[in-house]
């Protein structure tokens, strides 16, 4: 096998080189002068020692392992991989940004806080928020973040509300930020239709409830009709509704959780506005609030002053810091980027789109796989393998087919109350073409579960690892790797 | 490939069967964490290309899908009147 398929450590050859260092013009000195003997090595390091040329293919040849939007289609629900453009880049690499460090006095880093607080402007716009924290660094800090601030909130107000309402579709974060923020959670069921139970729901709001989580569209792709009743409902017995709004990419620029009665709204900027993710980081998980929540957002917040932005540490009520400096700054810069590029009408027209493949995919599929609701659906929907079950193949088979064509599978057995779930989110950014090719695929695979399954059962055939015996690494897990292997 | 306790044997042989349902043992597959792969002994209708297994008087389906997790590894159902039927198989798995 070509070396650049090894291991850098494999290829290394005492004595190569990728570099030539000048001769030292200093005396050396002997490292136990200035060390303690105790933490000097005993042997050396082992490093490879490798040529330039073979550091590049190395490099380069392990980048090409990688699977991401920028390879192919990558249709996974509830994560929105939509297409990153390197505009973004651009401004997140600027040396005026790239270069400068958090604690730098204000005055000095005025174009980086301008876009911070035009980015937070921008935030609470799109979400109806009257005021927005940029420093979760991550969706579910985001609902940690904006729990707490309900719990301060109550706790202002002399209550101690201890429960937290999840849906039983929720993303699998909303309880386990409730339970981090020290509440209890309550599952309200799911309808036929795939909707909040409104009834259920009513039985289970009462005085103990700090707030109800919901994600609009939800999980399922569905969005919540009664939402205006049911954020009544929790209004009224003093709760506060929470937002996940980590998939906004059905609403931007249609309507806002602000108009939908939510008080508090996280968004995910590393899905729906563009920073490239996927491999646990950095996110951003900014959060919105309505004017009463105010006082309780993190500090330090940034303000404006006249024609200078500054910081204010200064607010008794706040939750205080949840990040060290203020957020992933990069991660910021490219939000903004993407948002000021698209400009209102193009956001607008990015959520049109979003819906529109989903629902062209849905309908192009849903006579191969069952689908559960078969209804209008927004960025993304759900397919259920449940007739290929009954062939005996299942959805997690259909998912490694779906690598020998080329694509990243689809979430899957996810949302849990989905049978054989499959879970897909075209996003905006593909064309037709794509969309198509890939259907076909699905199609290819729903017959040949009919009429050749041990081809879908042995998938993949064609990746570099083919099907992984899952039940030995389970029983003999090899967790070092070792040259003989 | 399937092993069967006493117990489990005589409940099986005490059950009459309605049209086409038999027992299965059936990897079960959920989402959440990561995938996990548990076993569920169930009752309910064919499946297209299930194997069946013969075993002290019992006829027990797999499908594919489970068959495949089985080869090399074969479960134990086993019955107690506290927890009904179970099957036991030490490759259960989850990726969290
Ligand atoms: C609906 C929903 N909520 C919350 C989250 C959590 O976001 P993060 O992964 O950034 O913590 C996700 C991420 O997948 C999500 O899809």
């Amino acid at each position: 096998m070509a070396d650049y398929h090894q291991l850098i450590f494999e290829i290394s050859q005492s004595g190569r080189t990728g570099a030539d260092l000048p001769e030292s013009d200093v005396d050396p000195i002997e490292l136990d002068e200035k060390f303690p003997k105790h933490l000097l090595r005993e042997t050396p390091a082992e490093l490879p020692e490798v040529s330039e040329l073979q550091l590049v293919r190395h490099y380069t040849a392990l980048s090409h392992k990688n699977y991401g939007v920028d390879n192919g289609f990558y249709p996974l629900g509830s994560c929105t991989m939509k297409y990153n453009p390197k505009i973004n880049e651009d401004v997140a690499r600027l040396e005026g940004f790239s270069r400068i460090h958090p604690y730098q006095p204000a005055e000095t880093v005025q174009g980086a806080l301008q876009l911070l607080y035009e980015l937070q402007e921008d935030l609470a716009a799109i979400s109806g928020m009257d005021a927005v924290t940029l420093q979760p660094s991550a969706g579910a800090q985001g609902e940690w973040t904006g729990l707490m601030i309900a719990k301060n909130y109550h706790q202002q107000n002399g209550e101690n509300r201890s429960k937290v309402l999840v849906p039983d579709s929720a993303h699998g974060t909303n309880p386990a930020s409730a339970a981090v923020a020290g509440f209890d959670t309550v599952t309200i069921p799911s309808n036929e239709n795939g909707l909040v139970d409104l009834e259920a729901l009513k039985k289970r709001v009462d005085q103990d409830t700090a707030a109800l989580m919901l994600t609009n569209p939800n999980t399922l792709g569905l969005f919540e009709k009664d939402i205006v009743e049911i954020a009544e409902v929790v209004h009224e017995a003093g709760g506060l509704l929470y937002y996940d709004g980590a998939n906004a990419n059905a609403i931007l620029g249609k309507t806002t959780p602000g108009k939908m009665g939510f008080d508090i709204v996280h968004l995910n900027l590393h899905k729906t506005f563009t920073t490239p993710h996927g491999g646990g980081g950095p996110g951003a998980g900014p959060v919105g609030v309505t004017k009463e929540l105010i006082p309780f957002l993190p500090v330090p917040r940034i303000e404006k002053d006249g024609d200078n932005y500054i910081w204010n540490d200064d607010e008794p009520l706040s939750i205080g810091r949840v990040k060290g400096y203020y957020g992933n700054f990069g991660i910021l810069a490219r939000a903004y980027t993407y948002i000021r590029t698209m400009g209102p009408e193009g956001l607008r027209q990015v959520s049109e789109s979003a819906v529109l493949h989903a629902n062209y995919l849905r309908k192009r599929l849903e006579t191969h796989y069952e689908s559960p609701y078969a209804q209008f659906c927004k960025h993304e929907f759900v397919l259920s393998g449940s007739k290929q079950k009954k062939l005996g193949v299942r959805t997690m088979n259909i998912a490694k087919r779906l690598l020998d064509f080329g694509y990243h599978p689809p979430t899957i057995y996810f949302p849990l109350n989905v049978e054989e779930c499959l879970m897909i989110e075209p996003t905006e950014t593909e064309t037709k073409e794509t969309l198509d090719a890939f259907a076909d695929s699905m199609i290819q695979i729903a017959n040949e579960v009919e009429e050749d399954p041990d081809i879908v059962l042995d998938a993949p055939h064609t990746t570099v690892v083919g099907r992984l015996d899952e039940t030995k690494a389970a029983r003999k897990p090899v967790l070092r790797y070792t040259k003989s292997v | 490939m399937i092993h069967i306790t006493k117990e489990a044997q005589q409940k099986l042989s005490s059950i009459e069967w309605q049209d086409g349902v038999l027992p299965r043992v059936d990897a079960n597959v959920t989402g959440g964490c990561g995938l996990t792969i548990n076993y569920l002994f169930i009752f309910d209708q064919a499946r297209k290309n299930d194997t069946i297994y013969h075993s002290h008087g019992v006829s027990i389906r797999v499908d594919p899908f489970t068959k495949r997790y089985l080869e090399g590894n074969p479960p134990t159902v086993d019955y107690s009147d506290t927890d009904g039927f179970q099957v036991i198989n030490e490759v259960e798995f989850d990726s969290c």
